[in-house]
């Protein structure tokens, strides 16, 4: 018995920040109950945005934007209630040393893809106001020229270098 | 000037427990040139170390005037031999890399800053006083003879009331012997210090004021010299 | 707290790890000797065991150093490559592998890839963001030295503008890298594929005349020959991407008919942002693909730093056990002057002034072999960078960072405080048997 409250008590522990997240817009709920991974806005589409569990400062963040619309669509930057700041920076290896640039904005010609990932191009969110902890789900607004979109962010492991859906398609 | 010393009832317990010396009673006064003599085995060096205060475990009371060595801690031991005994050895135990004022000014490394200066100074009147100049030699080179006068400049340069010497002739030729107890005992007399030796050699203990006997782990006899 | 050390500039963060590594050291020296002078007898016993002192000198030396040359040769390694990859910011390729196309284009270790097509080359060199698309002709050699084709711009943007001589003005004209064999003024008939499988008779009659060298960037260019590409078409008998009403014409614009493929286009943005809106349009399925050097070599790095992980586990393994079996001789050595450690208590010396001697002794051996092992690792790195260097033309310069110093340091602190051990053995023995021994 005692047994049976301690693995319901872990249960409701592991799920409450799935619990505490707060998913009244952006993204559906499928079939299987499982949150939606992609956000779409007028030819927009947001594919997988993820980032890694931490408990740092700052935190990358990473998704595919892909423009199926006619005209250019520009990143212009993230907004996060979570974080004091962000931005957009770009990888550089300078004397060997790993460093994110901050850039201005990235046009994203129509027909092609924007792929934010690891050590090449991402959303840097700075001034954390709490940890990141696998398994959460996050939200953020994420700032183009067709102006804002709500989505939402899925915290993978602190060493992931991909997002946990890699390999499917959507 | 020397202190006068009181044993009594003095037991040291060997490794079996058994005791390997036993001493009802004896006192020395102050400034007093004792000998210890005895087979080899006898207990000589035992009596010397719990006079010295180095022995852990022994009963009874070496009282140097108030101090009863045997009754004081550890630390406070180890305080009243840097501030008032002096010891030699048959082998000197100097460091052989050193020159003579470093081996006679040793005991300034661990003597409170301000005793410092002054130890230095009496250790090169010592030094000089022993018939050894200054010299950039490291005491390596040494003759027998020379180093066990280092030896005694280290003994006494913190001016230790006390001397005790274990064997200082043994290592020595006749010669070289007859001059350093000649120093040794001039030197004892004109500061008064109380000098207390163990020996095994005839023309030291004829120079003492007074021998003690120990044959195994008794006193067998004292006798004025 | 945590906030306020991400602020401080990594220097001051470096300096304060280095700090709190010594502290500890500084703070035991500091209550061991307190109101002591030990220095005589510590070089007297420095003095007295001088050869077994050299041997553990040497050995603490030998160990730490190597740990230490490993991690500086390694970050040198990296900082070699990532200089080599410098002005290659983009690189647009055929699709296929990024690491093969990285080691054809920086690394100069091409392999058979397909070509682009003039319009893509023509599309990239176009794009308003572009200020240069070099195209990139491997596949010729002349005495082990890579013949490139390509355009006169690539010359001054990979040496940053500084050469000898003039650029090419006619196809048959060179510009040799500063370690080319080949200076101003000498001619050479490239041979057709590198190394024993090269061609020598295959061009026969072209001779190419040197009228520019270029200064050492460090790189493995610097060996390269560089020509214009129109020279490698017209020598493979292809047409050199103008029209013959051209002329001898070099450099774009080409005419895309006309243009007979290129293995790789090197692509400099005009603003960093760009780059990565380029590569977001020259990622194409099964007609482009388009990659960041730099990425593929932090890629690469990532692999390697559990490789050097490892390796670091290892060396501070040995490290570990060079400083066990010193502290192990330390004790034996200090067994032999007990006799006169007894004699010091006997004088009146206190227990805390003997370990400190002794452990003084024992530090001082430690920090002269933790120097000196810094200079062994130094001495290493840099045998070894010479080494990396000329096999590779990798420009590798080893120096001691604040990683080797911070190993060294913990190194110095971990056995520091164990030596206390055999220092603390010392004076437990009673002063009796020790006057005896």
């Amino acid at each position: 018995m005692t047994r049976f409250f301690l693995a319901l008590g872990a249960l409701l522990f592991t799920a409450s920040p799935l619990l505490a997240a707060d998913p009244d817009h952006g993204h559906d709920h499928n079939a299987d109950g499982e949150v939606s991974h992609v956000f779409e806005q007028a030819g927009l589409h947001v594919v997988h945005p993820w980032t890694r569990a931490t408990s740092g400062r700052d935190a990358l963040i990473f998704m595919d934007l892909e423009n199926e619309g006619d005209a250019p669509i520009t990143l212009l930057g993230a907004h996060a209630h979570w974080a004091e700041s962000a931005e957009i920076v770009g990888f550089a290896l300078e004397n060997g040393e790993e460093r994110y640039l901050p850039l201005p904005s990235i046009p994203v010609a129509p027909g092609h893809d924007l792929v934010l990932r690891p050590k090449e191009v991402a959303l840097r969110l700075s001034g954390l106001s709490e940890a990141l902890v696998k398994g959460q789900h996050l939200d953020l607004e994420l700032q183009t020229s067709l102006g804002e979109l709500e989505i939402d962010v899925m915290v993978e492991a602190a060493d992931a270098t991909n997002h946990g859906h890699a390999g499917h398609s959507h | 000037m020397g202190l006068a010393l009181t044993v009594e009832g003095l037991v040291v317990l060997g490794s079996d427990n058994r005791p390997i010396l036993e001493v009802d009673s004896f006192a020395l006064p102050r400034g007093a040139l004792v000998g210890i003599s005895g087979p080899s085995g006898a207990g000589k060096t035992t009596l010397l170390h719990a006079i010295a205060g180095l022995i852990q475990h022994a009963q009874g009371r070496v009282c140097w005037e108030e101090a009863d060595l045997l009754n004081l801690g550890e630390d406070a031991r180890t305080r009243f031999r840097a501030d008032h005994i002096g010891m030699i050895f048959q082998d000197f135990l100097l460091f052989d890399e050193l020159g003579p004022l470093a081996n006679a000014t040793l005991t300034a490394m661990f003597h409170p800053r301000a005793r410092r200066a002054p130890l230095r100074k009496r250790a090169g009147d010592l030094l000089g006083q022993l018939g050894l100049p200054e010299t950039p030699r490291v005491v390596g080179s040494f003759s027998g003879g020379e180093r066990q006068r280092v030896a005694i400049a280290r003994a006494l340069a913190a001016d230790a009331p006390i001397l005790l010497a274990d064997e200082p002739t043994a290592s020595l030729h006749r010669e070289a012997a007859d001059r350093l107890i000649e120093d040794l005992v001039e030197l004892a007399r004109t500061r008064g210090t109380t000098l207390i030796a163990v020996s095994h050699d005839q023309w030291l203990l004829d120079r003492m004021d007074r021998v003690i006997t120990v044959r195994d782990g008794r006193l067998a006899s004292e006798g004025a010299a | 707290m945590e906030d306020i050390w991400f602020r401080l500039p990594p220097g001051i963060q470096d300096g304060l790890v280095l700090v709190a590594l010594v502290l500890p050291v500084l703070a035991l020296a500091l209550f061991l000797l307190r109101g002591f002078a030990p220095g005589p007898l510590i070089a007297a016993l420095l003095r007295r065991f001088r050869w077994a002192n050299a041997v553990f000198v040497a050995l603490i030396a030998i160990s730490v150093g190597m740990g230490i040359g490993l991690i500086a040769q390694e970050r040198g390694l990296r900082v070699g490559m990532a200089h080599a990859a410098d002005k290659f910011d983009l690189v647009v390729s055929a699709p296929g592998s990024e690491m093969t196309m990285m080691l054809a284009s920086v690394f100069l270790q091409p392999s058979d890839v397909p070509l682009l097509s003039g319009a893509v080359y023509n599309e990239i060199a176009g794009h308003e963001n572009v200020e240069i698309a070099a195209p990139l002709a491997f596949g010729d050699s002349y005495q082990g030295a890579s013949v490139i084709g390509t355009i006169a711009d690539f010359v001054p943007y990979l040496s940053d503008g500084r050469m000898e001589g003039r650029i090419w003005t006619t196809p048959f004209e060179a510009i040799a890298g500063a370690g080319a064999p080949v200076d101003i003024g000498e001619s050479f008939t490239p041979a057709h594929g590198h190394g024993d499988g090269a061609d020598g008779d295959e061009h026969e009659g072209v001779v190419f005349t040197v009228v520019g060298k270029m200064a050492r960037t460090g790189t493995p260019w610097d060996k390269a020959i560089l020509i214009p590409v129109e020279a490698v078409w017209r020598v493979h008998g292809l047409a050199d991407g103008h029209r013959v009403s051209d002329g001898d014409r070099l450099g774009p614009p080409f005419d895309a008919a006309l243009f007979p493929g290129t293995p790789a286009i090197v692509v400099h943005a005009s603003a960093l942002w760009a780059n990565y809106a380029l590569k977001s349009e020259f990622s194409r399925d099964r007609e482009t693909m388009a990659f960041f050097p730099g990425t593929i070599l932090a890629n690469l790095y990532g692999i390697m730093g559990d490789l050097r992980r490892a390796m670091s586990l290892m060396s501070v393994v040995t490290q570990v056990l060079v400083a066990a079996s010193v502290l192990l001789g330390l004790s034996i050595l200090t067994r032999l002057v007990q006799r006169q450690t007894a004699m010091l208590r006997a004088l009146g010396a206190p227990r805390r002034f003997v370990v400190a001697v002794i452990w003084s002794y024992g530090v001082t051996l430690l920090v002269l072999g933790t120097v000196g092992g810094l200079l062994v690792g130094w001495g290493a790195a840099e045998l070894l960078s010479r080494v990396v260097t000329s096999h590779t033309d990798i420009l590798v310069r080893a120096s001691l960072g604040w990683s080797e110093v911070h190993l060294a340091a913990a190194f110095l602190a971990v056995t520091s405080l164990l030596s206390l051990v055999p220092a603390l053995a010392i004076p437990r023995q009673p002063i009796t048997e020790g006057l005896r021994a």
